[in-house]
């Protein structure tokens, strides 16, 4: 009789202890507009197991001895998205907090946690409640910065957690939109004036050229997969055949044009000079140069691809 | 007690006479023989005129008690004691001659009756001459008569009338995997002039094991002549002597039958690394026509490793100690004496399985379908063979499943298990060239062949191209693997021309033996050159079915003759040649070449045809 | 009489000197066509002749269906053993040009009694249609230029290792004859653009037709064209001949490509083809302003026109906008809008982002495959330029359109190559027909050269220019263009005086330039040769390695296993893979797959992606709901085969987790590190996921004692993996195949884990000591 009386009352302080709990979040998160700036028992409120809240909480180090360049351009992302999230109604917006722990101040959480990089964001379903997830599954799942540090996809991940869906919109980039306004005007002022230049096919033909060599030189390769310019140990070819540095699309288009020119040199240019002994030098010129810029791009060639056996000059 | 024990034996050799007797009850005892006896005294002659129906229907009773002979479709001439009457059948096979006027106590008729029943009528009468009871001569008289008659009245080969013994048989079995070599002795002796010819007979169970019969005389390979007779539950292999044989004169017969399918795995799963255990089962006695001075039967197994074989029971009569005894890799059952011509109730009463359970080291292969196409072709100078070839291992199945790293364990170590097989090797034909052995997803890359030369003109094929060919996979108890394998040979190899006649006659080998493995069905296609006409051949033994009709390929315009031919249950013995003859005429060789050109030449006619007609409407727009 | 560089023979008749040049162009074709065939029979002459890769074998299958049942059977297969349990329409999800293609020549040869096996007509069936592709091509540069540059073309497409790495014997997908059409295409379209002719329209309709019932990138064909056909209204350069070309392709083709079922109403209702029937309306409204213009006078028109194009300017964008708005219009597909929004596949289809041949291009491919032709192609389009017919733009537009995409994806390669081996054909034959061409010019006379002035004339005087002219033009010019080198010739043989001042001084610049073009000749050959030996012959089924003593052992794990399983297993079992073997075991096993290399349905790639890197206890009920009877994984850790599942492993957790964010999540089979492990510092999920277990069963063990080393990744293998709910039914020779059965549910009601738990407890009083076990694997 009395056991269960006690335990009648455990039960109801429970039920206390999680409403008052609850309130103190809900004006942290107030007060952090938004995200709740989290400090080591603060985070154990959050995350205690009997929670009936969901929580997504950003693990960072800010301060400046850190120098965590990654924290610092993830930060505004997280905190854009949990400002967004302070603007659904108080009855949804309190099951569900975002918060932010800066190692600083609680490193013991980051070793509780065995987090060894920052920034990282765990997603806390509710443990407890209406709103505990059927799986089952109460661990937090981390968000992989797949997409980026952009707030968007992270708002879209984050919904799956949230009551009802992070009403985040990415502000309009007015810059943006005036360059290119700007853009537009200039170019059209630009062939008001320089029309008879932009019509004629030689233009044409160079703007279509230089595409076709940026295109063979491989920049498609270097946007999609996003490589730097010049690898960290300072040289400009990348090893392995499949692989090339932003610097090689540069090269390898000069050298194509380069033979190309000579090419149209020899065909087009040469035969219209009049006096012979030009011509001959002309002729002996661009021969040379289709040579050596041929045997330039092969050993260039071979340094991609060490299997491959032949080689010209050098 | 003692005397009814030597009635038990008497009874048993007599009921072996009562051939075709008419009245079972007689056979039941020797003394009284109510029936006959009324019949005696009432009618003395009505009995002239049996029906022949009244004979069937007590042979069926007979049958039914058991005292019906075993081989109804062996014409003998038999001793009569009882009174009964003559029989005339259309075709008559036996001949039965009665002592119906013929005073003479039962009792004393029985001693002289018990000496000679059963014996050929020959040795009855030498019997009779010098024997010191009186009726003894009457009886020889009577025997004289009815064997008169016999040969006179009924046109009996007096030669068939003659009968033997077998002084001893030995039979051997040597125990195989799929494959079980059975071969039987029989030392006869002729109790009888000219003998001519001996008769050899099988159970029902072992005629349909066997694959394959093969009949000599010991010590000599020339195989003799055989007729077969089938039987509800008997074969009989008549067999003619080369030589008539006079009385007591002796002959080694050698009966040599391959059974297939006769073994079977026990127990019927094994793990990878397991052993592997056949078991072979037979009956114990040889059965025979004749009666049998001494037999014995040998089984022999590869490994002297035998688990287990059967006692034979109630054999005490033939055999003075054990029935069976076990020494290595053999197991002897006999020697067992004084077997008397086997009757159904001899069965009945001493025939047993006797089964021999024992290790086996080699993989137990069958192969399941084999498709061997042969194709002659007179342009190329060549013949292309190509088998499709369904293997199986017939062993115990794989228990659980195929663990790799067991596997190269086990090659490494030199002790892969008995039912693995990792490669064949066949023997392909010498000269060959272009080998090729491929599966359903493609060329198998993993096979070695040493090609033997073609031998001189004439000479022996001494010896064979040896193909090394190892499946894709390890092949695990009762696991399939399915293949072609091909090859081509020059023409010169197989066929033969007569100039004369202008024959060709072209040999083909049945099968390829795979050694140790069954063909459970053949298809074998020859395809002849097209045109071929005169189309004969020869087969070595009859196959299940022959079809002879055409088969179109490789531009032909009508076809090329071609037979098909259906085999069962092939071994290694089967592997022989079939001869095929044909004619091809000159125009026949140039027939295809004759059609090519011309299609050729059409093709060109049209395409210039179509080049030099204008079809465009306005010629002006045309373009060049 | 000019004076020469070097002498011609002068007593030839023009009529011979034809003769001899068309003689000589049929025996180089031929030569050209037996070069072709040759060169793409190294795979055979290697290995064996075997289908390729994956696709093929769908392909392959697919044909054999249609050999032995006819085509009706074909058209409405439905194939119950893909996608178990869901099975597949294959006659309405397929291109079937390809399979109807062998089907016809399987069914001629089989009419004259010639019994060729199906599976070589479709091993050879790519080899023969280069030979087709290279004379199409001849064609094409034929109409581009002249007959010399037609063959050059010919032999660069002929030999070009970009085209070869999608037609070596064996390789018998879409590809083997696309290109060939395409190529057709194309200059049939040119021809009939040339001619103004209905005719021509109509056979490149029909040819489109076949376009499309053989390949998915017809797609290219149909933007191809009407962007042509914009570029020249847009120049100006609108004439009848373009009206009646266009229109007639468009509408015959259309409706033909409205046949293939796979197509269906696409034509009219996805973007991809929008842009074909835009310039279709716009060439009614400019060829009805002609007439207009014709009819009123002049700035009355001025004013109608501005209004009317405004008008319908506004009309057909609001529509088309409209139409998409409210789907009647369906927006691009996956695969094409990820070409112009490259991130787009790798955020939400990562199946197409996993495809490896969807990769982006890096520049030593380009040179890999094109060799010296990708920097002279540039010189062939200024070439274009220079001239610029109607024709030529074409190759501008699809020399620029066609570079991108093969920047995007590598597959896409394939289309480049064409209108590169054309546009460098171009600039050589010029070449070689300055510096080879005799006459040589007369010092110091400044005369403009008079094909550069028409040439000129003509794109100044474009926009007004009446049909008439532009009709006598190209015919002239087409008549000009044949054998421009060798009538030169001719004319000056026989004495007839040529003013030309454009040309070369001296022998010996001639011999320098020859000789140098010459030798880059002959190195494309020698590298074309080295490529397709060693990059491009190798049919993935099968794989070679190197003897120490440099001889070739040949690896066949993959086909024993497909091999057993079809001998071995009973009809029906349903074998669970990753999808890149789904079509090799439909066709060498002959067995039931749960997913194959159509991939058209992505949660149930997604389902087997879960099954595989979930934990034995959460795959086992996926397996058995899909009543799973065997599983099958490749493994290379034991000879280094770096294409294993292990390393695809990552995109079946991308895949499952598109689908299962909440059970699956990709940074789980990382170490804390961030670094993708199999060794013991691998993450927990790793070490639990089935796939992992799979691929290192009992993998130890065969090294015994000693270290146990996945040769692929490098790292140390981990020892004593327990599979409770799968059984080792056949490990391949080497180890790459890996085939498990799925438990059923144990008789006695345990969960199969303790039950194992049980059987080990019994066995292990049996099980060898592992001594033995070292010394046996020492080796």
């Amino acid at each position: 009789m009395k056991g269960l009386f006690s335990s009648l009352f455990l039960c109801l302080g429970l039920v206390y202890a999680q409403q008052d709990s609850l309130k103190k979040l809900t004006e942290l998160a107030a007060a952090g507009n938004g995200v709740i700036h989290l400090d080591s028992q603060s985070f154990d409120l959050l995350t205690s197991p009997k929670r009936t809240w969901s929580a997504s909480i950003q693990f960072t180090a800010l301060s400046k001895n850190r120098n965590c360049v990654p924290c610092k351009e993830f930060d505004p992302a997280f905190s854009t998205v949990g400002k967004a999230w302070s603007s659904v109604q108080a009855s949804d917006r309190d099951q569900h907090f975002f918060a932010t722990l800066d190692f600083d101040n609680a490193p013991n959480v980051f070793q509780k946690l065995s987090l060894a990089s920052a920034p990282v964001v765990f997603a806390y379903p509710a443990a407890d409640g209406p709103r505990k997830p059927a799986s089952g599954r109460t661990a937090p799942t981390k968000y992989d910065f797949q997409d980026g540090f952009d707030a968007g996809p992270l708002a879209q991940h984050l919904s799956k957690f949230t009551p009802v869906p992070i009403p985040y919109k990415a502000p309009i980039d007015w810059a943006k939109w005036f360059t290119t306004a700007i853009a537009i005007i200039g170019v059209g002022s630009f062939l008001r004036l320089a029309a008879p230049v932009v019509f004629t096919r030689w233009t044409w033909a160079f703007g279509s050229v230089i595409v076709m060599l940026i295109m063979t030189g491989g920049y498609m390769f270097t946007r999609i997969r996003g490589v730097p310019y010049v690898g960290r140990d300072g040289n400009w070819i990348a090893a392995g055949f499949s692989n090339q540095y932003g610097q090689e699309v540069h090269v390898v288009a000069f050298v194509y044009g380069l033979l190309a020119f000579s090419f149209v040199m020899l065909t087009l240019i040469v035969p219209y000079q009049t006096s012979p002994a030009k011509q001959r030098m002309q002729v002996y010129l661009w021969g040379a140069v289709v040579i050596i810029i041929y045997s330039v791009l092969v050993s260039l060639f071979r340094v991609k691809n060490r299997g491959y056996p032949y080689k010209l000059l050098l | 007690m003692q005397s009814c024990l030597r009635n038990g034996t008497q009874l048993g050799r007599r009921r072996a006479v009562l051939a075709t007797t008419a009245i079972p009850s007689s056979s039941r005892s020797i003394t009284i023989n109510p029936l006959g006896w009324v019949r005696e005294k009432l009618a003395p002659g009505m009995a002239e005129k049996q029906s022949s129906k009244e004979v069937e229907s007590a042979k069926q009773l007979a049958r039914q008690e058991g005292t019906g002979s075993v081989f109804e479709s062996l014409p003998q001439a038999v001793v009569q004691k009882t009174k009964e009457a003559k029989v005339a059948k259309e075709k008559p096979t036996s001949h039965k001659y009665s002592t119906a006027n013929f005073k003479i106590s039962h009792r004393k008729l029985n001693m002289l009756a018990n000496q000679i029943t059963g014996k050929p009528i020959d040795y009855a009468i030498l019997q009779m001459q010098f024997s010191e009871k009186r009726a003894s001569s009457r009886i020889m008289n009577m025997l004289a008569t009815a064997k008169d008659h016999a040969i006179r009245y009924k046109k009996l080969d007096p030669s068939r009338l003659a009968s033997f013994e077998n002084t001893a048989i030995v039979r051997t079995v040597e125990l195989g995997g799929s494959v079980v070599h059975v071969t039987t002795t029989y030392a006869v002796r002729a109790l009888e002039n000219n003998a001519k010819v001996y008769t050899v007979a099988l159970s029902k169970h072992d005629r349909e094991l066997t694959s394959h019969v093969e009949v000599r005389l010991k010590g000599q390979d020339k195989a003799l002549q055989f007729k077969e007779s089938a039987d509800r539950d008997y074969s009989l292999f008549d067999v003619t002597l080369p030589k008539t044989l006079s009385a007591n004169k002796t002959l080694n017969i050698v009966f040599e039958n391959i059974q297939t399918h006769a073994t079977k795995p026990w127990p019927e799963i094994a793990e990878q690394g397991g052993d592997q255990a056949l078991k072979y089962t037979t009956d114990l006695f040889v059965l025979s026509p004749y009666s049998t001075l001494v037999q014995r039967t040998k089984v022999r197994s590869l490994s002297p490793r035998i688990i287990s074989y059967t006692e034979p029971k109630g054999v005490e009569v033939f055999t003075g100690d054990a029935a069976a005894t076990k020494s290595g890799a053999n197991v002897v059952y006999g020697p067992y004496k004084d077997v008397p011509v086997t009757t159904s109730d001899f069965i009945g009463q001493y025939q047993q399985p006797v089964t021999v359970h024992y290790h086996h080291d080699q993989p137990v292969l069958e192969v399941r379908k084999l498709r061997r196409a042969v194709e002659v072709s007179h342009w190329g100078a060549n013949i292309n063979t190509q088998d499709d070839i369904t293997l199986h291992n017939a062993g115990p199945k794989l228990k659980g499943h195929f663990s790799r790293l067991e596997h190269q364990m086990q090659a490494y170590m030199k002790q892969s298990a008995p039912h693995v097989l990792p490669a064949l090797t066949l023997g392909l034909p010498p000269g060959i060239r272009d080998v090729y052995y491929y599966d359903t997803i493609g060329n198998v890359s993993t096979s070695k062949l040493r090609v033997a030369p073609l031998p001189p003109k004439g000479a022996q094929r001494s010896q064979f191209s040896i193909l090394e060919l190892r499946p894709r996979y390890p092949l695990l108890g009762g696991w399939n693997y399915s293949f072609t394998l091909g090859w081509d040979a020059p023409l010169e190899s197989a066929v033969s021309y007569d100039k004369k006649t202008g024959i060709y006659t072209l040999a083909v080998p049945i099968m390829t033996p795979i050694p140790g493995a069954v063909v459970n069905e053949e298809e074998l296609q020859i395809i002849l050159p097209e045109g071929a006409t005169d189309v004969n051949f020869v087969t070595p033994f009859p196959g299940l079915s022959a079809v002879q009709d055409t088969h179109v390929t490789f531009l032909d315009t009508v076809g090329r003759p071609s037979i098909t031919l259906q085999y069962k249950d092939l071994t290694i013995k089967h592997a022989q040649d079939i001869y095929v003859t044909y004619k091809v005429s000159t125009l026949a060789h140039i027939k295809k070449a004759l059609a090519v050109a011309t299609a050729l030449f059409l093709l060109f006619a049209l395409g210039g045809i179509a080049r030099r007609v204008d079809l465009s409407i306005s010629p002006k727009k045309k373009v060049q | 009489m000019p004076s020469l560089a070097y002498p011609v023979p002068t007593d030839l008749s023009p009529a011979t000197v034809k003769n001899t040049a068309s003689l000589f162009r049929i025996v180089t074709l031929a030569l050209i066509s037996g070069a072709a065939i040759a060169s793409r029979l190294f795979s055979i002459i290697n290995y064996e002749s075997v289908i390729h890769e994956f696709d093929p074998w769908f392909n392959y299958r697919a044909t054999r269906v249609l050999a032995a049942k006819g085509f009706y059977e074909f058209w409405n297969w439905f194939d119950p053993t893909a996608w178990y349990p869901l099975g597949r329409v294959v006659g309405g999800t397929v291109y079937p040009g390809l399979m109807a293609t062998s089907g016809v020549i399987y069914y001629i040869l089989q009419a004259l009694n010639l019994p060729v096996d199906i599976r070589n007509i479709c091993v050879l069936l790519a080899p023969g249609f280069s030979a087709l592709t290279a004379w199409a091509t001849y064609m094409f540069t034929k109409e581009m230029k002249n007959e010399s540059a037609g063959l050059l073309a010919a032999a660069f497409i002929g030999i070009v290792p970009g085209y070869i790495s999608r037609s070596v014997a064996g390789s018998y997908d879409n590809e083997a004859i696309a290109i060939f059409l395409l190529m057709f295409t194309f200059f049939l379209w040119i021809r009939a653009l040339k001619q103004g002719s209905a005719l021509y329209g109509t056979i490149a309709a029909v040819f489109y037709f076949y376009m499309v019932a053989a390949w998915g990138g017809y797609v290219f064909i149909t933007n191809m064209i009407p962007v042509h056909a914009l570029v020249l209204i847009l120049m100006g350069r609108f004439s009848h001949r373009l009206y009646v070309a266009y229109c007639s392709w468009y509408a015959i083709g259309t409706l033909a490509s409205m046949q293939v079922p796979f197509v269906g109403f696409q034509p009219v209702s996805t973007s991809e083809h929008m842009g074909a029937l835009g310039v279709f309306g716009l060439l009614q409204i400019v060829a009805f302003i002609e007439l207009v213009r014709s009819h009123v006078s002049s700035q009355n028109f001025q004013r109608l026109l501005r209004v009317f194009l405004v008008a319908t300017g506004l009309l057909g964008a609001s529509a088309f906008v409209f139409l998409t708005y409210n789907g009647k219009i369906a927006p691009w597909t996956g695969r094409f809008y990820s070409l112009w929004d490259t991130g787009y596949a790798k955020k939400y289809i990562p199946i197409i982002a996993s495809v490896s041949e969807h990769q982006p291009t890096a520049w030593p491919s380009f040179f890999m495959d094109l060799q010296m032709l990708i920097f002279v192609f540039p010189a062939g389009v200024i070439m274009c330029f220079r001239e610029l017919r109607d024709e030529h733009l074409f190759v501008i537009i699809y020399s620029v359109m066609a570079s991108y995409f093969a920047g995007v994806m590598v597959r896409l390669m394939l289309t480049l190559t064409p209108v590169v081996c054309v546009a460098s054909a171009i600039a050589l034959s010029t070449l070689l027909e300055t510096y080879i061409n005799p006459v040589e010019p007369d010092a110091a006379v400044e005369v403009v050269e008079p094909k550069q002035t028409n040439g000129e004339t003509t794109a100044a005087a474009a926009p007004s220019t009446p049909a008439g002219k532009k009709a006598k033009k190209p015919a002239a010019a087409a008549a000009a263009a044949p054998t421009s080198a060798l009538s030169e010739l001719v004319a000056v043989s026989s004495g007839k005086k040529t003013a030309s001042s454009r040309g070369i001084f001296g022998l010996d610049t001639r011999i320098v330039v020859v000789l140098n073009t010459l030798w880059m000749l002959f190195f494309f050959v020698f590298h074309c040769t080295y490529v397709t030996s060693t990059a491009y012959s190798s049919p993935s089924v099968v794989l070679a390695s190197q003897g120490p003593d440099g001889s070739q052992h040949i690896i066949d794990d993959f086909r024993e296993a497909y091999y057993w399983l079809r001998q071995n297993t009973p009809e029906d079992a349903v074998v669970m893979s990753w999808w890149d073997y789904g079509y090799q075991i439909a066709g060498m096993a002959d067995r039931p797959t749960l997913v194959d290399n159509n991939t058209w349905n992505n949660t149930h790639i997604a389902t087997v992606g879960k099954a595989m890197s979930s934990s034995e206890e959460n795959a086992y009920p996926i397996l058995r709901k899909h009543d799973v009877d065997y599983v099958l994984v490749i493994f290379g850790g034991l000879i280094g085969y770096s294409g294993d599942d292990i390393n695809k492993f990552l995109w079946m957790v991308r895949i499952a987790q598109g689908v299962w964010p909440d059970e699956i999540q990709e940074s789980n089979y990382f170490t804390p590190r961030g670094e993708y492990r199999v060794d013991d510092n691998a993450s927990k999920t790793m070490r639990e996921s089935l796939m992992y277990k799979m691929s290192y069963y009992r993998f130890a063990d065969l090294f015994g004692g000693n270290q146990a080393v996945d040769r692929v990744r490098n790292q140390q293998a981990p020892k004593n993996i327990e599979l409770d709910y799968l059984d080792e039914a056949f490990t391949s020779e080497n180890w790459i195949v890996r085939i498990y059965e799925v438990r059923k549910e144990d008789i006695l009601g345990r969960d199969l884990k303790s039950a194992n738990a049980f059987e080990k407890g019994k066995k292990r009083k049996r099980s060898k000591p592992i001594t033995s076990r070292r010394r046996a694997l020492a080796a």
